[in-house]
């Protein structure tokens, strides 16, 4: 057990794309902590989904021995962070649980929105932030450009920044000696009552939920009772441990200024929320640790299996991820388009749509998902207040007296030549144009205000596409403000299919029914009869859309006695027709549902 | 049973044609014939044949002499045969060739006109005019043929309802007995297909004009709409084909040629040298049907014609629905679907089975 002068606690900092993964690997090879033949893919992301998109969906944490060049022995505690704003929490809890922060900086690229948001929460925490310069190899690299970026932006000396190449190895030892150097040891109380900070947890099926903390005061053994302060709720410690890359490594301590894990046959990680703070149950700390809150939704959808015998198994799958993903939340709903579902709330949009792919992919589950929705406040006549997060439970206007939305700040770093866009962009999304500030001789962030609503669309991907994908993007939910909002209602041959409804700015509501109109028209296909679509507010109708009856659907000629060509051709017509929503007479196919959430692309 | 034979020769191939079909050398095609005799003999040996359908690619194409040998080896069982149809191209109708055909025992031709327009019959690469086609089928009077069909295609380049009303109303003129009549499909890996963006096709409005000028015309001359794409004089249904589609057994000969034999459905592949090379008598491909299988080929034949499907076999309650829509009537015990409906076969088919 090291001594807290020759333990240090980091984590990464990075935009995604940056090498915050291929770092993390390298320090873990430099340390031995790994083989070299090891690290044919990231050590540090587990799931595949963080593998493909090359985020952190999760925190994970690794602890490493090194020896400085100084001679000394030292534990180094890697704690990795989400990186995307929908996670915030969980990074400023992983934040929590360091002394510094390594951030890491694209050679060429240079500083991006999130980047920035992130290591404003690592100086809000006291953070050290070792700046690293990555990528020195690429041949587009301007390493003294980027730290002069990194001085001036964020207002910390670079210019001993370590100028690394994660995909060559090139300096990642310089790295690790910035670490020992710059990053303070900890300084916990050791005879203090224990108080560990709980930065992430997991669920295993056969040791219960494994608890990652940070021992901040005091110590943690194998026999303990411990007590969660937010809950109360008291557990005896089974099993404590290092972390390492491919496991757990078992001890029978923790002390102050360590990080590790420990169980105590915990059976759901709702029990064991990030960010509460663990003490033992017969000397307990006084205060928790600050900081705790339970994370809260922000959007939300309907998901509905796409074949309705497998709503049992789509219950399952939310039930399991929910063992480890304390966020996600779900309760049964009916549409009357779509049969029997659930309404699901996120962090955010990649929060949705991590776990719609993850439905579909680890559990092999054809989904169908409604437009996402916000949170509305809506103040009825009778003075009471409501929440209303499903279009469908939105209230009759005439008992209305007001209704609001969630606005966000956000943050867009851009390269000057796409301000006008996405200005316009933000003009066109109801932003409230706040200031903008320029990073560099070429570089600026755009400040907005932004009603979420507008974003949980397609923004990111109108963003991306107007600007080539060189502007990124970070927000937080600002507040609520009053807003002129109306229920948008489709109809299919007369009849309102409550899946495609949702709730629109007012002054929108021409626009996007008739997008959607026009969208939906594309999609489904003709039939025997004429099907009338229409866009709806109240009983006023305010784009229509029709189409037309098929006339003609023949096959002319059997080959020559060939039956068996035609019988598989009508045979992969019927099993088309399987993928068909029946809603009323209408046949719908199932992309005609998330196309409508695509209407600008 | 029934006896089909596939004559895969053309002198050209025609842009819309997806059928196994090619140019080929006299030596191919006499090895082809002799092929076909060595199959004849061990598949058919004493059974008797009520039909015989020689079709292809173009069999017009084929030498006499071959033909010679063909009609030959089949003069046995014509005895017991009601209708034996080849199918000629204009080009390919000679007094000789006709002459030769009689002998043999044909009494029923089958005409690829496709259409009566020289703009589109170049357009989609046939060989012929309008006036050879007319021509020939006046030849075939003259040899006796009294029983002669003709294709015609609609929606091809080109046409226009004007052109085809006068394609059908020209050819009805002429005397045929029977009609069939397709609309263009544009098959993968044709030249059409390929080639589909530098024609002007007419669109789904106009089909349908010509559609409801098809039925029109072949009312007014006496013609019963049977099938789907068939029309004809009330005594001249064609007994091969008709066979198809009540499921009756049938030995089909040539590459690419299917057969069904009891509840199987057997046939030759595509390649043309592995067929004439091959050392035994058996298909390349057999398929055993299941009792959905034919419950499935049931209903998608049945509906192609105006006999419709027992009531028993599908769905009572969604046969009802689509006679409510207007596309169909049950009669007695049967569904059939009337000249709305057929347009429509394939949605409706696709809801039955």
């Amino acid at each position: 057990m090291p001594d807290q002068k020759h333990i240090r606690n980091f984590s990464i900092v990075a935009h995604i794309d940056h090498g915050k993964s291929t770092i993390a690997d390298r320090l873990l090879e430099e340390c031995k902590a790994v083989d070299s033949r090891d690290v044919s893919e990231q050590m540090l992301d587990n799931m595949d989904l963080e593998k493909e998109r090359g985020i952190t969906i999760k925190s994970r944490a690794v602890r490493m021995d090194y020896t400085a060049d100084n001679g000394e022995q030292y534990a180094l505690n890697l704690i990795d962070t989400p990186g995307h704003v929908d996670f915030n929490y969980e990074v400023s809890r992983s934040l929590a649980s360091c002394e510094g922060a390594v951030l890491v900086v694209d050679a060429s690229q240079g500083i991006e929105a999130q980047t920035l948001a992130n290591t404003y929460l690592a100086l809000e925490h006291d953070l050290e932030i070792v700046p690293v310069v990555n990528k020195i190899d690429l041949p587009s690299a301007s390493p003294e450009r980027v730290i002069r970026e990194i001085e001036d932006i964020i207002g910390i000396p670079a210019e001993d920044a370590p100028r690394v190449s994660a995909k060559t190895g090139e300096n990642i030892h310089d790295i690790l000696e910035a670490v020992i150097e710059k990053i303070p040891a900890p300084d916990g109380d050791q005879s203090a009552p224990l108080k560990a900070l709980i930065f992430d947890s997991i669920y295993d099926s056969y040791k219960g939920v494994i608890v990652y903390i940070r021992i901040v005061d005091g110590k943690l053994s194998v026999g303990d009772q411990v007590r969660l302060m937010s809950t109360g709720a008291v557990f005896d410690v089974v099993e404590v441990g290092y972390l390492r890359v491919f496991g757990g490594e078992k001890t029978n301590t923790l002390t102050a200024g360590e990080v590790g894990y420990f169980t105590a046959s915990i059976k759901s990680i709702s029990e064991t929320r990030v960010g509460d703070t663990v003490t033992l149950n017969h000397r307990p700390a006084d205060t928790p640790l600050e900081g705790y809150k339970k994370a809260n939704p922000m959007v939300f959808c309907g998901i509905y299996p796409a074949d309705g015998a497998r709503y049992e198994d789509l219950k399952e799958a939310l039930a399991k991820l929910e063992l480890n993903d304390a966020a996600l939340l779900y309760e049964p709903e009916t549409s009357g388009a779509l049969g029997f579902g659930f309404r699901c709330g996120f962090l955010g949009l990649l929060h949705m749509e991590i776990i719609q792919e993850r439905i579909e992919r680890e559990f092999l589950i054809d989904i169908i998902t409604t437009a996402p929705s916000v949170i509305y406040k809506v103040k009825l006549a009778g003075g009471e207040e409501i929440e209303v997060d499903n279009p469908t439970n939105y209230p009759d206007p005439a008992k209305i007296v007001e209704a609001s939305e969630p606005f966000v700040k956000a943050d867009i770093i851009t390269p000057e030549e796409y301000v006008g866009t996405i200005m316009e962009l933000c003009q066109q999304r109801r932003g409230v144009y706040i200031n903008m500030t320029y990073l560099d001789t070429d570089r600026v962030s755009i400040h907005y205000e932004l009603p979420l609503n507008e974003i949980i669309y397609d923004f990111f991907d109108a963003l991306k596409s107007r600007t080539r994908g060189y502007a990124s993007f970070d927000y937080e939910l600002a507040d609520y403000r009053p807003s002129k909002l109306v229920k948008l209602d489709i109809l299919l041959n007369g009849e309102v299919v409550d899946a495609l409804s949702f709730i629109v700015f007012t002054d929108n509501a021409y626009t996007r029914g008739r997008k959607m109109a026009e969208k939906l028209k594309e999609h489904i296909p003709r039939q025997m009869f004429e099907i009338p679509i229409q866009a709806a507010v109240g009983s006023k109708i305010i784009a229509r859309e029709t189409v037309k009856a098929l006339r003609k659907d023949v096959l002319a000629k059997c080959y020559g006695g060939d039956i068996t060509r035609k019988k598989k051709l009508l045979e992969k017509q019927k099993e088309g027709k399987k993928r068909m929503r029946q809603l009323g007479s209408v046949e719908v196919p199932q992309e005609a549902f998330m196309a409508v959430l695509k209407l600008d692309s | 049973m029934m006896l089909y034979i596939h004559l895969p020769f053309c002198k050209q191939k025609c842009r819309y044609c997806a059928f196994c079909s090619g140019v080929h050398s006299y030596e191919t095609m006499r090895r082809y014939v002799d092929r076909l005799i060595a199959l004849i003999g061990h598949h058919l040996q004493d059974k008797t044949l009520r039909t015989i359908y020689i079709g292809g690619g173009t069999p017009g194409v084929l030498p006499l002499d071959l033909w010679e040998k063909l009609l030959g080896v089949l003069l046995p069982y014509t005895d017991t045969v009601e209708e034996f149809t080849v199918e000629l191209n204009p080009e390919s109708t000679t007094s000789q060739l006709l002459r030769q055909l009689k002998a043999g025992g044909v009494n029923r031709l089958s005409f690829g006109v496709q259409s009566l327009s020289d703009r589109e019959l170049s357009a989609v690469g046939r060989l012929h005019t309008a006036d050879k086609a007319l021509s020939a089928l006046k030849l075939a009077k003259v040899h006796g043929f009294d029983n002669i069909s003709a294709d015609l295609i609609y929606a091809l380049p080109e046409q226009t309802p004007k052109s085809f009303s006068n394609s059908v109303s020209t050819l009805l003129d002429a005397g045929i007995t029977h009609l069939s009549c397709y609309n263009l499909q544009l098959e993968e890996g044709t030249e059409l297909f390929e080639r589909q963006d530098e024609f002007s096709f007419p669109d789904e409005e106009q089909q349908m004009e010509m559609y409801d000028t098809l039925l029109r015309l072949t009312k007014q001359a006496g013609f019963v709409h049977y099938e789907i794409s068939n029309f004809c004089r009330p005594d001249k249904r064609a007994l091969h084909n008709s066979g198809y589609w009540t499921r009756e057994d049938y030995l089909g000969l040539g590459i690419s040629a299917h057969s069904k034999l009891g509840e199987k459905r057997c046939s030759f592949a595509e390649d043309i040298s592995e067929f004439i090379d091959k050392k035994d008598f058996s298909f390349d491909e057999v398929e055993q049907l299941s009792e959905s299988d034919i419950r499935e080929e049931q209903i998608m034949l049945g509906l192609r014609t105006d006999s419709g499907v027992p009531l028993g076999l599908v769905d009572k309650s969604k046969a009802e629905h689509f006679v409510s829509m207007g596309l169909g009537t049950i009669q007695g015990d049967r569904f059939v679907l009337n000249d709305r409906g057929f347009m429509l076969s394939n949605t409706i088919i696709a809801e039955l089975i």
